[in-house]
């Protein structure tokens, strides 16, 4: 019954028409940066959060989200016509998807994965819905040596779920853990790694950081590789999936569901990792695993109702415990900060109508992405018809507003253009970004964590398993490890390939 | 090769960052100080790194392949200019403000770098700078540094 009245007061706010707008601006501004090639969610947050130091925190967040769960819908596009993913949670769409169409089956691709990525989107929402609240009471019990655990265990899966080499991985986590170590020590006020550069002082940001790995690196290898955009001339039609179509992707849609929301919740999982991972199980499973890669609608639905499902599952331990699982949720966080509120198991009281409004207007979102994603989806095509010696000045430009915009630093341009190299050379050495940028966003609240639990255990490290729910997250720890040394090849293993 | 290049980066890179973290001061398991962290973290990325040598190099051994790094010589000048146009947009932003570096970003990305049309690249440098201005600087109020013009 609780629950129940926590969702009509949720309803409540966000079918304010004031919401409703910020909603609907949200998934627009999500759709088109899922759609653009290079612009990812985070580089779109960084540019609009300026603006939403006007609105109410409930607004600005509402509008946040619906960037982050928009552009895994807009990303499905762009994988399906042009076969080149939106968003990197898109590149598993690419395979079936572009086949699809190439068979003049453009309509069923683009319609399964907007359905799929509904029904995901919802369940996970649902799922959300009950789960957030009771782990936001749950989690007043954690203390620092949970955290550093639950932490430590998300590293481990987004290390084991890697689709290149474990410990280049891991090595790459450690990198973010000692890039995230730069700037004032939060406990003895000691700079670290600063060289008396200013704009170290305060730590490196975020979305520099994120802008340069993702954004700017991946412009630096498409001016190396000469894009050719050609979206596929086929007549889009039969946007509703037969009752074949239904039959074939209702399972994939299911069992992506599930993967994505609990990778979505795990620190690391997110929609990536989780598109990658339903579409590996789903072909391992299939009676026709030889259909995958040529145009097999499971190969659509489930990675697309993954990386929806997980989208929703991320909001979870941001929400309630205070962890960011993605850069996205970082920012959001950082967000959060900004309007004055405590992120954490205490949200729930200090700020019900933004943790009840912002997760039912999610609920509206998805159906407004829906509208915007199936009848407007020659507008989407319009736009992927610019040619990328346009496109590409304008992703640097908006990179480089958005780097800027957060602290109004030069700095932070520079440090962005750094990261920009670096990515791009990882990509050219094949390490993968994401360990490193989750370490980065959790390493200062990691490094306390582990520093906090020590001082309470008088140095002792029996305290991660003397604790039952920190004896549990080092359990899965210790799995995770175990299973990594003795399988020969991991779930997502060679997958990008 | 790719990965005996980057793992020996790596080592010598984790040597430096653990020296570092031990000048921060180390601290107890009692009481661990600023350098801590970065010290152990400093030491996983190292034998993780050394163990990435070494399987390399037993791999080398197994299979005889040597795995290159793939750059397009042809067009990596592209990649360099880029580079070099987004460094100086940071280097002169406050200086000559945002609508004007915006204005040769893009001249010279779309115009010498893409080597556009002659009134594509006219169009696009004078509406992208002041589409953007009006959208952040104006709309959005992002203080975007006015430069000795003014603007």
């Amino acid at each position: 019954m609780e629950a129940l009245n926590n969702i009509f007061y949720g309803f409540s706010i966000s079918f304010q028409p004031m919401n409703l707008l910020f909603c609907f601006l949200g998934v627009l501004a999500g759709t088109l940066v899922g759609v653009l090639p290079g612009l990812g969610p985070p580089a779109a947050i960084c540019l609009l959060l300026p603006l939403t130091f006007h609105l109410t925190p409930v607004s600005a967040i509402i509008m946040l989200s619906g960037i982050y769960y928009g552009a895994m819908y807009g990303g499905s596009t762009t994988s399906i016509l042009v076969n080149i993913p939106g968003e990197t949670a898109s590149v598993m769409t690419c395979l079936d998807g572009y086949a699809m169409a190439r068979q003049g089956r453009a309509g069923p691709a683009l319609g399964i994965s907007a359905f799929g990525s509904f029904i995901a989107g919802t369940l996970g929402l649902v799922g959300l819905t009950l789960i957030a609240a009771p782990l936001a009471k749950a989690a007043l019990k954690f203390g620092p040596p949970e955290y550093f655990s639950l932490m430590l265990l998300g590293f481990s899966i987004l290390s084991y779920l890697a689709s290149g080499s474990m410990i280049k991985a891991l090595m790459m986590a450690a990198l973010g853990l000692i890039l995230g170590a730069i700037g004032m020590d939060l406990i003895s006020g000691k700079t670290r790694f600063t060289y008396g550069i200013m704009t170290l002082e305060d730590g490196i940001g975020l979305a520099p950081v994120v802008m340069g790995l993702f954004g700017v690196s991946e412009v630096l290898l498409n001016m190396e590789i000469s894009v050719k955009q050609e979206i596929f001339k086929t007549k889009i039609k039969n946007l509703f999936p037969n009752l074949q179509d239904w039959k074939d992707s209702i399972g994939a849609i299911s069992r992506g569901t599930i993967i994505g929301f609990f990778l979505g919740i795990l620190p690391g999982g997110g929609a990536v990792i989780s598109s990658f991972a339903s579409y590996a199980i789903e072909k391992k499973i299939s009676k026709h695993p030889e259909k995958f890669g040529k145009g097999a609608i499971e190969g659509v639905a489930a990675p697309e109702s993954a990386n929806n499902a997980a989208t929703s599952g991320a909001f979870i331990p941001m929400l309630s415990l205070g962890i960011p699982s993605n850069a996205v949720m970082a920012l959001l966080l950082g967000a959060l900060m900004i309007y004055g509120l405590q992120p954490g198991p205490l949200l729930i009281r200090q700020a019900p109508d933004l943790f009840w409004g912002t997760i039912t207007s999610m609920y509206v979102g998805n159906v407004m992405l829906l509208v915007l994603n199936l009848p407007l989806i020659g507008l989407w095509v319009k736009i992927l018809k610019i040619p990328y010696a346009i496109l590409f000045p304008l992703i640097l430009l908006f990179c480089l507003i958005g780097a800027y915009s957060m602290n109004n630093n030069v700095g932070d341009l520079i440090i962005m253009n750094i990261f920009g190299i670096i990515g791009y050379l990882m990509k050219k050495f094949k390490y993968e970004g994401a360990p490193l940028v989750l370490a980065v966003v959790l390493g200062p609240m990691f490094e306390n964590a582990l520093r906090q639990s020590l001082m309470l255990s008088h140095g002792s490290f029996t305290i991660f398993v003397t604790r039952p729910i920190s004896l549990g997250f080092m359990i899965a720890v210790f799995g995770i490890l175990i299973s990594s040394m003795i399988t020969k090849r991991r779930p997502g293993e060679g997958l990008e390939e | 090769m790719a990965d005996r290049i980057s793992g020996f980066f790596w080592l010598i890179f984790s040597v430096i960052i653990a020296e570092e973290s031990y000048r921060l001061e180390l601290g107890t398991l009692h009481s661990p100080k600023a350098g801590f962290l970065p010290f152990w973290a400093s030491l996983a990325l190292g034998v993780l790194s050394s163990i990435l040598l070494l399987s390399t190099s037993i791999r080398r051994q197994k299979i005889k392949r040597i795995e290159s790094i793939e750059f397009n010589k042809q067009r990596l000048h592209k990649v360099f200019y880029v580079l070099i146009s987004l460094f100086l947009y940071g280097l002169l932003l406050n200086t000559f403000g945002f609508l004007l570096c915006t204005i040769l970003l893009i001249f010279f990305l779309i115009g010498i770098v893409e080597t556009q049309r002659w009134y594509v690249v006219i169009i696009t440098t004078i509406l992208i700078p002041f589409i953007s201005y009006m959208i952040f600087a104006v709309w959005l109020r992002v203080q975007m540094p006015r430069g000795f013009l003014g603007f």
